[in-house]
């Protein structure tokens, strides 16, 4: 019996249009993870990552199933790039429709307790540094924090991120430039030393 | 730019990267995959 494990993506989806649906019970498991992080990543909200999580996969069934999937050994990449457009057009719609933005979200910085009460010395322990790291990448705008997850969490390139997210490579590099700007500002603003204790 | 900065900076991008990378954002719920396993195999007998 084949093991479905150890086989590529793209002979995944062979399989899979070929009737196999186990082939692609093993393509959502090696994606599912990677996939949902990055959408919650962004969204900043669960039900609706589930949403745009389900969103995504139904959209690349139909696909497959239309026969319309280019194999170009980049079935992650795709995945995400189906991913993002989605929020895009969530973000869009929302914005429309006059409700809270994502940006607008009442996330306030400079209000949130637990970051205020931290100090210099609680942030010489580790683990409370990076967790106030995390908090300023969370406080950037959506396009700056999708590209620093890309980039640090899913380790692409920025000709990867640049396809993914639709914009030219030297877009997708002034995002990353001007959150690592915004992330060092806040960082001074908020007194957290962007280094660790060794 | 002086070496100072240029080493300043490199820290604080690995300090970023270890943050984003030790971050927990979790993962799809079960009912969720369990509806998407079963449209594949719907639209797989469809088709």
């Amino acid at each position: 019996m084949q093991n479905l494990f150890q086989l590529t993506d793209d002979q995944l989806v062979a399989l899979y249009s070929n009737g196999n649906t186990k082939a692609f019970d093993t393509l959502l498991s090696r994606y599912q993870d990677k996939l949902y992080s990055y959408i919650n990543f962004v969204v900043r909200n669960r039900d609706l990552a589930d949403d745009i999580f389900q969103d995504t996969f139904v959209k690349a069934i139909v696909t497959l199933q239309k026969g319309n999937y280019t194999s170009t050994g980049k079935f992650g990449a795709w995945l995400t790039r189906i991913a993002h457009n989605l929020i895009i057009d969530y973000f869009r719609q929302d914005k429309n429709e006059n409700t809270v933005s994502n940006d607008a979200q009442d996330y306030d910085l400079l209000n949130d307790a637990s970051l205020a009460e931290t100090n210099i010395e609680d942030s010489l322990i580790n683990d409370q540094t990076l967790r106030d790291v995390r908090r300023l990448v969370d406080a950037l705008p959506d396009n700056q924090r999708e590209v620093v997850f890309m980039r640090y969490y899913q380790d692409l390139s920025f000709k990867e991120i640049a396809d993914i997210t639709g914009v030219s490579i030297n877009t997708a590099l002034g995002r990353m430039r001007y959150a690592l700007i915004n992330i060092r500002k806040m960082a001074g603003e908020k007194g957290i030393a962007l280094t660790l204790a060794s | 730019m002086d070496q100072t900065f240029t080493t300043s900076s490199f820290l604080s991008e690995n300090i970023i990267r270890a943050a984003v990378k030790g971050g927990s954002y979790g993962r799809p719920q079960q009912r969720t995959l369990d509806f998407i396993r079963n449209f594949a195999a719907d639209m797989s007998k469809a088709g």
